[in-house]
């Protein structure tokens, strides 16, 4: 199989970008179909999922990136989803390990994922009652400087 | 009629490999569901990063994984290096490969040794094994000035060239590691408590393993000669002659087997690195530090650590500091699903074991 | 005469204590990887009598390793209220002092001593298995001296510490 062929079987944009690297750009919608049409294509492996918070255009771009065994290609999907109540589907049924990454985007940027149980728990925070730390209107400095008591230099004279 | 009960195991725990706890259901002794619960060490390094100049970065990352930290400082300037489109030198590449396989040679000492005492009881191994884990963190010290986080790797190449007789000194230790290998053999890897407790215990199936991610040792266990060192040579990989092994039982004896053998490749690695390695400079040179502004784009840097397969989705807007940097820890799908589905229908006692021969790290998993 | 001898019995068992002190066997951040090497053959801690174990209740010494994220806290600060007096704290590493390079992470408290009475702290990241074992060499001066009194700072000044906890961990018990 060549990795040329992708073109005609995945609807978005394909580029290789340099040896064993593609990168795919897909609508919203097409997610799922896109990342089935890849698996049957032979990426087997999913290594990660995560987002990347574009604020000034008000978008959250989903990223999965996928390992092909055979052919030992990395291929690096990406959808731009709105900001304003971010949601996607979830592929926990063709990649089992998805379960979790999928966890972690919700807590992380307050992406929803439909379909997946699990999401919505806490996975690596406990009461947590702000906004999703990851995302960039979080300001993580601020939050630290209020809630965690610091240590001043002077009391280290006495 | 047993009846089934919930039982908490960790994060105080030694049979726990780390900072991370198991919320197990059990009926009567055998495991009937299992979920982990992990964020006792979360820093949040994505967090961390967008907040640091990419100099200051070299400092920071290392602290993500402890046992290996040397993979973080690789990954990244790997991440870096592919956006600015900088080729780093010859020499370079032969002393990040000594240094990657030297930290390898370290974390599997050291788990192996945490992993025969903790979970076996067998203190022996960790006495030696730790110890001589010590003379390379000695080597460490004399080439960068620290025992555990080294911050040598960076963007560009490394920071400064070998020490004198540090190629003698290291050949040495690799020499030394050999001499111990068969009375590490003796004491752990043919001891009869290790083989009855560990084989056959928690197989996978090669299929299984593919389909969650898996990768790395657990991987190579089932068969599968999957390896970034051979998949996308980084470094001085392309350079050097060696053969990934593979076992095909894929159970917890053979995922330590596995561990043992990789071993004994890494100090094949150092040796043939240290014998090839040329001379020449060892730095690009890059503009003023403070001023690394790397072109916008993202890009997805892979090496390969003790656990798998380890990387860094790092993406740049062209500023001063990085935009987002996610970090893949091997461990992650090693933990979430695959321990969690291994444990079932185990025994209790043999939790310790199946989440031992894995080799999880929770630093990369709650990173 | 009868306080002269409580004083004479208290010296006795101070000098004990310090003899056999246990560590609990907690690994709460990456600090934890200095003491497998002090444990193990090279530097041999077990030496000067200090052992890691594993149950709180039979444990003297808490090392905090490093960084504190609030979800171990409430971990730690259990941990150390299971455990027996005398108890020791010890803050490992630069992070349990300030938060060393985690000053500005929204998961890590800053300042340790705010939580639970600390009677040592170890600088540096990481300490040095030296520094580890000169560190013990201290905190058996202090507990000879009287000064390690971290658990009886804990119970006079307990509401100080819990307002503390309670401000990053909420009301959890």
């Amino acid at each position: 199989m060549e990795i040329e062929r992708l073109n005609q079987v995945i609807r978005g944009t394909v580029e290789v970008k340099r040896k064993q690297r593609v990168d795919i750009i897909v609508d919203n919608a097409d997610i799922v179909s896109a990342l089935h049409s890849l698996k049957l294509f032979g990426f087997n492996q999913l290594t990660l999922v995560t987002a990347v918070d574009w604020i000034e255009e008000q978008q959250f771009e989903v990223v999965y990136v996928l390992y092909s065994n055979a052919q030992k290609v990395v291929a690096i999907v990406k959808a731009r989803i709105p900001r304003e109540n971010p949601e996607i589907e979830t592929i926990e049924d063709l990649y089992p390990n998805a379960n979790k990454y999928e966890v972690e985007l919700t807590e992380m940027f307050g992406i929803k994922v439909r379909g997946n149980p699990d999401s919505g728990k806490p996975f690596l925070l406990e009461n947590w009652h702000d906004l999703p730390p990851m995302r960039k209107d979080f300001d993580s400095i601020k939050y630290a400087t209020e809630h965690y008591e610091a240590r001043h230099r002077k009391e280290n004279n006495d | 009629m047993t009846k089934e009960y919930e039982l908490n195991i960790g994060p105080n725990h030694p049979g726990i490999p780390g900072n991370f706890s198991l919320h197990l259901e059990l009926e009567g002794d055998t495991i009937v569901k299992a979920n982990g619960d992990s964020g006792y060490l979360h820093r949040a390094f994505g967090k961390l990063m967008e907040h640091r100049l990419y100099l200051q970065n070299v400092a920071l990352i290392p602290r993500i994984c402890v046992i290996e930290p040397d993979i973080n400082e690789a990954v990244y300037a790997m991440a870096i290096e592919e956006l600015m489109g900088v080729k780093i030198p010859e020499r370079a590449k032969y002393i990040r490969t000594i240094i990657l396989e030297a930290a390898r040679v370290n974390a599997y000492l050291f788990g192996l040794g945490i992993f025969a005492a903790a979970t076996l009881g067998l203190y022996t191994l960790m006495q030696w094994a730790v110890g001589d884990r010590d003379y390379m963190i000695d080597l460490f010290a004399s080439l960068t000035g620290a025992r555990i986080y080294h911050m040598f790797i960076w963007p560009g190449g490394v920071r400064r060239d070998l020490p004198p007789k540090f190629e003698e000194d290291i050949l040495d230790w690799v020499k030394f590691i050999k001499d111990k290998l068969p009375d590490y053999d003796a004491v752990f890897f043919k001891n009869s408590m290790f083989l009855h407790r560990t084989k056959g215990l928690a197989t996978i199936t090669k299929e299984e393993a593919l389909s969650m991610g898996v990768t790395g040792p657990n991987l190579k266990a089932t068969g599968v000669a999957q390896d970034v060192r051979k998949d996308e040579p980084y470094a001085a990989y392309p350079y050097l002659d060696f053969e990934i092994p593979t076992m095909t039982e894929g159970d917890a004896w053979a995922r330590t087997i596995i561990r043992r053998l990789e071993l004994e490749l890494s100090l094949n690695l150092i040796e043939q690195a240290v014998k090839k390695m040329p001379k020449g400079p060892v730095w690009t040179k890059m503009p003023n530090p403070f001023k690394w502004y790397v072109p916008r784009g993202d890009a997805y840097a892979r090496v390969e650590s003790s656990g798998g397969e380890y990387g860094f989705y790092f993406v740049s807007d062209g500023g001063a500091k990085p935009y987002r940097v996610y970090v893949r820890g091997a461990s992650m799908p090693h933990m979430y699903p695959l321990a969690e589905k291994l444990l079932i229908g185990q025994k209790l006692s043999d939790a310790p074991q199946i989440l031992g021969s894995l080799n999880i790290c929770p630093p990369e998993i709650d990173r | 005469m009868d306080k002269e001898i409580e004083q004479g019995y208290n010296e006795i068992l101070e000098s004990l204590r310090k003899r056999s002190l246990w560590i609990l066997h907690y690994c709460t951040g990456c600090g934890a990887i200095e003491l497998p090497p002090t444990m193990t053959s090279r530097y041999d801690m077990g030496r000067f009598g200090i052992v890691p174990f594993v149950t709180p209740r039979q444990s003297d010494i808490l090392i905090v390793t490093g960084y504190v994220n609030i979800k171990t806290l409430r971990r730690i600060i259990t941990s150390y209220e299971q455990m027996l007096d005398p108890k020791y704290v010890i803050g490992f590493g630069s992070c349990s002092i300030n938060g060393g390079i985690y000053w500005d992470s929204h998961s890590v408290i800053k300042k340790l001593d705010s939580y639970m009475p600390v009677d040592l702290y170890i600088a540096g990241c990481m300490p040095r298995p030296e520094a580890i074992i000169h560190s013990f060499k201290h905190l058996m001066e202090l507990i000879d001296t009287g000064k390690a009194d971290g658990y009886r700072r804990y119970k006079e000044n307990y509401d100080f510490y819990r307002k503390n906890q309670r401000k990053v961990l909420g009301k959890w018990r």
